[in-house]
């Protein structure tokens, strides 16, 4: 293994696979789906030779690549991983098949272009979460913007571009605001290496202020906040989750969101432990604000793909306060809630997709009593709703559990308080998934799907999960169980990255 | 046999995911087999294990296994445990693990007769299994983070068998209910939780071997030092409790929970579940030890319940209804003991209770099952005559719970009562609840008898003619159980005979000697009662409930109230049948405003949202046309361009530098 260059390989795989697309598919909408699955099955087995190669005990960041690009600028091209990005990666590679799976019937129109939109997609996030200099990750970063905006725009439902719109005004501003704090940091220490930068900034005599230090931390926040988001910078989630056909929202909210908390703990607290601290009770505050507001607005709507929009947006919050808290336990938790947002929630939008592919609506009130219908389903369904509660021994359980343990006896001030509010969150949570199953899946069936004839699907007009779909969800299903039940390969190897960050953390405080 | 302790949670697991795969496959004989053998078998090692321990003589933190770290990460010395899946067997938990796995065996075998014709058998019996899995979870774990998971995963198998037929909105509404009423109480349990693992650094009860941090049961003055938190810790889990043991404020999800079926509500009522919150305060007692204030909470709350629950009870109709209240008030019995630093009482009324009061439910589920699915009282009587087995042996039950002497329910319910009285000796405010607890008594008296005369004394009132409705008892695999049971509701008290009584050495009873090393409670309780008291106290209650026994006879076997008593007690019929309105103050004080407020930010966030939308709005349409050239093909463009710009503000930025 050793001189593979894999995680260039592992961009290079997505971005062959788009000229794949382009040059292979034609005009033939199926070939170009099968090729990019191809591509994103290869990208898979290569981060899976990463999650194999990387060693928990070894350096700090491994696989690094290092070529010199703008030297002038203090630019170079430096790729590496630890274990944080490590499970991100294997998040993204999982998932960016998953999504071309699922998109079954909901993209039916220039497959060519989605499909090779998806994978500029994928490539783009996988460098971002490699990226180890600045300049480099905001390239990554910016390039999310234009796939995604496209995808919604294009793909969406009626109000796509609007909502494509509103996704790209906001994302644009934070980016900018990183953009400018970017250069002030890079140019004023020579460098934009993000390994060279917190040397720079942990030497004697290397500190740049505590109030220029805050701005940094303010801007570089504002863009990974409004990227998750965090409330009160989420109205544009709802609309570009709801507009967006379900692969995509899939991709935004598993994958895409991530990339904003991975990089809110990456560079925010990476590079500026010292804000961090100082702010932790005001990001602390719009986290578990965002826990409550979520779940409360969530057990509201009436659209079933809405409410899982709001209840991303109240499962994020638990990663952001996680994060920010700042102890071992909670950013470990809010490292693996990160993956396990992506699972449960991903796996919850890509049931409403299909339960909208069979029954043409979200509409929360046109289902009922579908668990006769589809047991199968429900079963499935059962698992996925009680996981985003936080059932124990589900994958919800051990990252909320951990975050909340860890931020109850956070150092910064009134962040117990917080935990102990965003465990009011999980009752929450309860309350609306719950009244959502029951009205989807429990009580009489709805007349609508009886078809009064012994057709295809018996009874009823409409039939249970197809293998490809049992497909899409059995590798969810296993990962709900697996990291409730025995996450220490996972926590074992998200641990050394998340203590570094915590010691600089805890020596901030100092 | 005690390696193999891991088997008793795992077989009934296995029996689960069995019959979730594969058993609508395999029909329903294979469903009974896993279902029932895995439970089954599950008990056979427990009584295995069990008696490994006794062998073993008395230890004082009894035995641990330590299976796999769980919420942990790194090797060596790197390693940080903040949870292990481990086991704790100790008198305590073998008691338990007796109790489920065996009552949980009877069920079972009574659920196959019982749901025989039911579309959904195989899940049925995955659930039930599920639910024994997750109880001995709950009562084997040898830290609280796994307590809490098999207290949490109660909570989902009660969801799920509550509302097992969800077909019926009441059904799935009953199963929302009771998760929901249980995650309030949970709150409680997790915020101390993260109470524990800021004080003491670790969940685990008792030390590990090797281990640099002591057990948190074993240093639990560490609490001490503050004040607050020795009260905070026992007062919070005191919420939990109020939840999984329906106690007051949150006991109202239990009577909704008869909505599942019968077989649940025993398993739920008698061997699973609700007893989860008693075990709780027995198992980390050390805390409560601690606490006088939390005790006295406890005793109070615990007194308080049993005696709404019972005033309740005597005005349903609902056979099923009339017992879940009869739950909800033994519960308060058992909180009581707690509360009165008798641990080791409370669980041997968790023994007894989960003899007779299986075997009420079994036996209402035969009566229901015999009548066609009529619960009504007043559509009953006169059944002893054409179902003698199960009427005999709800005979049975009844005299048990009432706590007739040489019943099983007399012995445990009058320690609880004796307790209660001697920590009365010490402060004065026992005294009170034990006066409580003594009017209850009499009320229990009074509705079981009213329940047992209205079913199989007098003469049937259901009409024959509408429908073909004939009384007719149960099949075998339905009254094997009640056969069981009943001899169980008799013989499981005389392990708690006062020793003086049969002329045995020591002092107390057997099963308090038992349990002692697991639930003895650190400090002095109460004050020593004398063997004469101790008569006394119990010919007392005996009184009362002949008292009880006499009035429902009265009333419900000779000519019934007088007219003016109707007059007289029709307020109290009315705040009773109305369950004291407790559910209607939580929809006015809870719920509808929790309500108004999500519809309230629903709106609110909806604004917001729109709001953007009409900012943006304007440039959309401007904009709109950079969107279709886009879209035609000039992604690479736009690319570049960003890129070149980004470029070139760095350049500026360094140019200026």
């Amino acid at each position: 293994m050793n001189g593979v260059p894999l995680i260039s390989l592992m961009l290079a795989i997505p971005a062959l696979g788009v000229l794949g697309v382009i040059a292979g598919a034609g005009r033939d909408g199926a070939a170009a789906r099968t090729i990019a699955l191809l591509s994103s099955a290869v990208t898979f087995v290569i981060s899976l030779l990463l999650w194999v190669g990387y060693e928990p005990a070894g350096a700090r960041f491994q696989f690094e690549e290092q070529v010199d690009w703008l030297p002038d600028f203090g630019i170079s091209y430096h790729v590496g991983i630890d274990g944080i990005s490590l499970l991100l990666i294997l998040l993204t590679t999982i998932f960016v098949p998953v999504a071309l799976a699922a998109s079954g019937s909901s993209v039916d129109t220039r497959l060519r272009e989605f499909a090779s939109l998806v994978l500029v997609l994928q490539f783009a996030i996988l460098g971002a979460l490699v990226a180890l200099d600045l300049f480099v990750f905001y390239i990554f970063f910016e390039l999310m913007l234009v796939p995604t905006f496209l995808l919604v725009g294009v793909w969406g439902g009626e109000r796509r571009v609007a909502a494509a719109m509103r996704f790209f005004l906001f994302t644009m501003v934070g980016s900018v605001a990183m953009l400018v704090g970017m250069i002030a940091l890079g140019t004023s220490k020579g460098t934009f290496d993000y390994v060279g930068l917190i040397d720079a900034l942990g030497k004697p005599g290397g500190s740049i202020g505590a109030a220029t230090a805050m701005w940094l931390f303010v801007a570089f926040t504002l863009a990974f906040a409004i990227k998750v988001p965090l409330v009160p910078l989420h109205s544009w989630l709802p609309e570009a989750y709801v507009q967006a056909p379900v692969s995509v929202t899939v991709l935004m909210s598993s994958v895409m969101a991530k990339v904003g908390t991975y990089g809110f703990l990456r560079f925010s607290i990476g590079l500026f432990p010292g804000a961090a601290q100082e702010a932790a009770s005001a990001v602390a505050l719009l986290a578990t604000l965002g826990i409550v507001y979520g779940a409360l607005v969530a057990a509201k709507q009436r659209d079933l793909k809405r409410l899982v929009a709001y209840s991303s947006i109240s499962h994020l919050g638990f990663v952001m306060l996680g994060l920010v808290a700042g102890t071992t336990e909670a950013v470990q938790g809010g490292v693996i809630q990160m993956v396990n947002h992506g699972v449960s929630t991903g796996a919850l939008f890509l049931m409403a997709g299909m339960l909208n592919e069979r029954a043409r609506t979200w509409a929360i009130a046109h289902f009922g009593g579908l668990a006769r219908v589809m047991p199968v389903f429900a079963a499935l369904l059962v698992l996925v709703t009680f996981s985003s509660a936080g059932l124990p021994f589900t994958n919800g359980f051990t990252g909320e559990f951990l975050i909340l343990t860890g931020a109850f006896r956070a150092p910064a001030t009134h962040v117990w308080a917080f935990a102990v509010v965003g465990a009011v969150g999980v009752i929450l949570g309860a309350v609306y998934l719950l009244r959502m199953f029951q009205q989807v899946m429990q009580g009489p069936v709805n007349p609508a799907f009886v078809a009064g004839n012994g057709g295809a699907n018996g009874p009823f007009s409409i039939g249970d999960l197809t293998g490809r779909e049992m497909l899409i969800l059995a590798p969810l299903a296993v990962l709900i169980i697996w990291i409730g039940v025995y996450p220490k390969p996972f926590l074992d190897r998200s641990a050394p990255a998340v203590r570094a960050v915590t010691a600089s953390f805890a020596g901030a405080s100092r | 046999m005690l390696d193999q302790l891991w088997l008793v949670p795992v077989l009934p697991l296995a029996g689960a995911v069995l019959n979730a795969f594969l058993g609508r496959r395999f029909g329903r004989d294979a469903v009974v087999a896993f279902g029932v053998g895995s439970v089954a078998l599950s008990f056979m090692v427990a009584v295995g294990t069990v008696n490994d321990l006794l062998a073993m003589g008395q230890m004082m933190h009894g035995v641990e296994t330590h299976l796999f770290p769980w919420l942990a990460w790194g090797d060596g010395a790197a390693r940080v445990t903040v949870a292990e899946v481990g086991m704790l067997l100790d008198p305590l938990s073998a008691t338990m693990i007796l109790v489920v796995t065996g009552i949980g065996t009877l069920i079972h075998v009574y659920s196959a007769g019982y749901m025989e014709h039911d579309d959904g058998f195989a899940r049925y019996f995955a659930y039930l299994n599920l639910f024994t899995f997750a109880m001995l979870v709950l009562v084997l774990a040898n830290n609280l983070v796994l307590l809490f998971v098999g207290w949490e995963l109660v909570g989902f198998c009660s969801w799920a068998l509550i509302g097992f037929w969800f077909d019926r909105d009441s059904a799935a509404n009953a199963g929302r209910k009771a998760f929901i009423t249980n995650r309030i109480g949970d709150l409680g349990v997790l915020v101390a939780l993260f109470l524990v693992w800021a004080n003491w650094g670790t969940f685990a009860f008792h030390t590990a071997p090797g281990s640099m941090t002591p057990g948190f049961l074993d240093d639990p003055a560490k609490v001490l030092a503050t004040p607050l938190l020795a009260m905070a810790i026992p007062l919070l889990l005191l919420v939990g409790v109020t939840g999984k043991s329906a106690q007051i404020p949150l006991f109202v999800w239990l009577p909704d929970a008869m909505e599942g079926p019968t077989p649940v509500s025993a398993l739920i009522h008698a061997a699973t579940m609700v007893t989860g919150g008693v075990y709780l305060v027995a198992r980390v007692h050390p805390v409560y030890d601690q606490s006088p204030e939390a005790l006295l909470a406890l005793a109070a709350i615990g007194a308080l319940t049993a005696f709404v629950a019972a005033t309740i009870a005597t005005a349903q109709n609902d056979i099923k209804k009339v017992l879940a209240y009869s739950t909800v008030s033994q519960l308060g019995f058992m909180v009581l003991g707690l509360g009165a630093g008798a641990y080791s009482a409370a669980i041997f009324h968790v023994m007894t209770h989960a003899f007779f009061k299986a075997l009420l439910f079994l036996g209402a589920g035969a009566v229901i099952h015999g009548l066609a699915n009529q619960q009504d009282l007043r559509r009953m009587g006169g059944l002893l005559r054409y179902m003698p087995v199960t009427g005999w042996t709800f005979i049975v039950g009844w005299l048990a719970i009432i706590g007739v002497p040489g019943f099983a329910g007399f012995f445990s319910k009058d320690l609880i009562l004796a307790k209660a009285f001697g920590r009365g000796l010490v402060d004065p405010t026992y005294l009170v609840l034990y006066g409580v607890a003594l009017v209850t008594v009499g009320l229990t008296a009074f509705y079981m008898s009213r329940l047992v005369f209205l079913a199989f004394f007098g003469e049937y009132r259901g009409s024959h003619d509408e429908g073909e409705v004939h009384p007719h008892e149960a099949p075998f695999s339905m009254l094997f159980p009640l056969s069981v049971l009943a001899v169980g509701s008799v013989v499981a008290g005389w392990v708690g005979v006062p020793a003086f009584l049969i002329g045995a050495g020591g002092e107390g009873t057997a099963i308090e000697r038992f349990l002692a090393p697991a639930t003895l409670a650190t400090g002095v309780w109460e004050g020593t009662l004398n063997h004469s008291t101790e008569l006394l106290l119990a010919g007392l209650s005996v009184a009362v409930t002949l008292v009880g026994v006499g009035a429902a006879g009265v009333i419900f076997l000779g000519e019934g109230a007088s007219p003016l008593l109707g007059e007289l007690v029709r307020p109290f019929r009315d705040l009773f049948a109305g369950r004291w309105f407790l559910d209607e103050l939580y929809g006015a004080v809870v719920v509808r405003p929790v309500g108004r407020v999500s519809s309230y930010l629903a709106s609110f966030d909806a604004g917001v949202v729109e709001g953007t939308v009409t900012l943006v709005g304007s440039s959309v349409t401007g904009l709109g046309g950079i969107l279709a050239r886009l879209q035609s093909g000039y992604v690479r463009g736009y690319a570049v361009t960003m890129l070149v710009g980004a470029v070139g503000v760095v350049a500026a930025a360094w140019a200026l530098r």
